[in-house]
């Protein structure tokens, strides 16, 4: 669930030893100089998908200049992970070490979020320069619902995130889930075979919505519990964002799910 | 609304809730399909949505998307398709005699859209009306028994849908500059998303089973491929005609496009065997805004606001149908139901954004001196 109005304070388990370590799970302002600190950035945890924002996205992917994003990192690799509605990036900045030659991106529609997960990743990447860790990740405000295709090219992405997305529970709403059947069509055009969409949350009635979906959809099909644990990647979706955290916190319990891309049926 | 269509020789004239219409050539003029008396209420269907099951009631019936049955099949039916103001698709079925005048109209079908519906158009065989909707969703609906699936969407406002001749492609236009081609009916499979224009997408024509024109409010005509689309095949420029882009028609045969713009009086044709591609300005006889343009046969067929034009592409000679009292006071009152196409975006919040946050964070840093410049003398 995207609430966020959660007053941590973010320097409270500083540890010396953290500091000494190259790749801190809980950077701190302490540890990493130029750190933004959440406080400065909260925000409502909602923004309309369907108004005219002014959101500047490129024509087409081949109009996007990604070295906006990643410096001279972009040369010669293309985006291939997702996070939709990354919120504060946690994951993004979990995935970085674990996959440093691959290029990810975090979409997050409310500004002082996505510019939040930008500054931070900015004082990570400074932080670490001699070592050249965090260049793979970035943030961009955009709306995904409705720009995506023109970001990424067919089959370009070979992940896609979607972690505590917004419930909607009225009735009514349920068409603003970012899981819809004809939303997924879209993620199935950009998504290559084999690829994999990562969903989690902790509202049950939402994790039925999302299987039931993607279940459904002709183009997807559901990993077994077994290829979910080989995947390292599942680990990550637990606690890396601050949404999942606090469900921990609250001893709340998360559901996830993935699912596979399937090639399309012949013409 | 106002829009026109033809099948064959015969033309279809829908504006407010008048549907009337006539033959090329024919001096008996122009007669009402039928009256909305004759809807048959075991035929109309309830809403199969779980939201807004209310249909909607108003003051007014409007008509806003009109479409003709194809008749590929031998057996195939004369069926006339529109949608309304109420969120409802309304199927008509009439039947000719030999000398091709119409003998009998009924009602076949009206089913519930959940939405305000923005185009519409029927699958190749004439099974289905694929409606779009201003919310951005596409579904189908059985002409048989009115029963509704969704088939696509996002959440861009189509603006027009329509079909590859071989019936195997679904293609559709948004506000948010795009058009896409989906596979019909398997329509989850998304095969192309044309990009290029920088307007909404307002208008398509359909050239061949890869070829689709597209035009709108950035007054481009782009040709796409749909098998390659990562740019245009060709582009036509109409800026200097000075207007957004209101509808397209091709006419195959003569490989020709009928261009209309945003309250303008011109027609433009395209002529797309010349490259660059010569295009002749028509002005329509007493005529002060074109609404919709229609092709068939040796035809261009021009609604405007008090005519309708029937142009001879063999010889570009106007020959002006006469229209009787009660449409024509429609006409020159009738009103598109989105009066702007183009992004409204009232304010920027990126800018806000970053003028509040270089405040905060100066008054965060002259705070910080302040208790800097306190200290010394404090302890």
């Amino acid at each position: 669930m995207i609430v966020i109005y959660i007053f941590t304070v973010l320097n409270m388990d500083v540890d010396p030893v953290n500091t000494e370590m190259e790749l801190d799970n809980k950077p701190t302002c302490e540890t990493v100089p130029g750190l933004p600190q959440k406080k400065h950035y909260r925000q409502r945890a909602h923004s309309n998908p369907h108004s005219d924002h002014d959101i500047e996205y490129p024509l087409t992917p081949d109009h996007m200049d990604w070295s906006k994003q990643y410096g001279d990192y972009a040369a010669g690799r293309q985006v291939e992970f997702a996070d939709i509605g990354c919120g504060y990036g946690g994951l993004l900045m979990r995935l970085s070490p674990m996959f440093p030659e691959t290029l990810m991106i975090g979409m997050e529609i409310r500004v002082k979020v996505s510019d939040y997960v930008n500054e931070k990743i900015q004082a990570l990447r400074k932080h670490h320069e001699g070592a050249g860790h965090y260049r793979n990740i970035a943030v961009l405000r955009s709306n995904a619902m409705k720009y995506m295709p023109n970001y990424f090219r067919k089959g370009q992405l070979s992940k896609m995130f979607f972690l505590f997305p917004d419930p909607h529970f009225k009735n009514k709403k349920h068409k603003w889930r970012i899981i819809t059947p004809t939303l997924v069509s879209e993620y199935a055009y950009v998504l290559r075979e084999q690829g994999l969409i990562y969903t989690i949350t902790d509202v049950k009635d939402l994790h039925d919505w999302m299987v039931k979906h993607l279940n459904e959809h002709p183009l997807f099909e559901r990993l077994s519990d077994d290829e979910m644990k080989a995947d390292p990647v599942v680990a990550m979706l637990y606690e890396s964002t601050e949404e999942g955290q606090k469900v921990t916190r609250n001893d709340g319990e998360k559901w996830p799910a993935v699912f596979r891309r399937l090639p399309n049926p012949p013409l | 609304m106002s829009f026109i269509t033809a099948f064959g020789d015969r033309v279809f004239v829908a504006s407010g809730d008048l549907i009337r219409t006539f033959r090329i050539g024919d001096d008996e003029g122009m007669t009402p399909l039928i009256s909305w008396s004759e809807l048959n209420p075991e035929r109309i269907q309830k809403p199969s949505f779980e939201a807004e099951k209310d249909l909607k009631a108003v003051d007014k019936r409007v008509i806003l998307c009109l479409a003709h049955s194809n008749m590929i099949a031998a057996h195939g039916r004369r069926l006339v398709a529109v949608g309304t103001n109420e969120k409802q698709i309304h199927v008509f079925e009439y039947f000719i005699d030999n000398n091709s005048k119409i003998v009998k109209a009924e009602h076949i079908v009206t089913s519930v859209v959940p939405k305000a519906p923005t185009a519409i158009v029927f699958d190749r065989e004439d099974a289905y009306v694929v409606v779009g909707d201003r919310s951005g969703d596409v579904h189908r609906f059985s002409v048989l028994n009115g029963s509704a699936i969704e088939m696509a969407g996002a959440i861009s406002m189509i603006l027009d849908v329509a079909f590859s001749p071989d019936g195997k492609r679904l293609l559709m236009a948004d506000r948010d500059e795009k058009v896409r081609a989906m596979r019909y009916p398997s329509t989850y499979v998304i095969d192309a998303y044309c990009l290029g224009h920088t307007e909404y997408v307002k208008t398509l024509a359909i050239q061949d089973n890869d070829t689709v024109w597209s035009s709108g409010g950035d007054k481009n005509l782009h040709m796409w491929s749909i098998a390659n689309c990562s740019k245009p095949r060709r582009t036509i420029d109409l800026s200097e005609w000075e207007a957004p882009v209101r509808k397209i028609s091709i006419n195959v045969a003569h490989k020709k496009i009928a261009v209309l713009f945003e309250k303008k009086d011109k027609m433009i044709v395209v002529d797309l065997e010349t490259d660059p591609a010569a295009t002749q300005s028509v002005t329509i006889l007493n005529e002060s805004e074109c609404l919709d343009v229609t092709s068939t046969g040796h035809y261009f067929i021009v609604l405007g606001r008090s005519t309708i034009t029937v142009i001879n592409l063999l010889t570009m000679l106007q020959a002006t149908f006469p229209i009787d009292d009660e449409l024509n006071a429609v006409l020159s009152a009738t009103k598109d139901a989105v009066d702007n196409l183009f992004k409204n975006v009232t304010h920027n919040n990126q800018l806000e954004y970053e003028k509040r946050k270089a405040e905060k964070f100066e008054q965060i840093e002259q705070k910080r001196r302040r208790l800097n410049n306190q200290e010394p003398s404090t302890s």
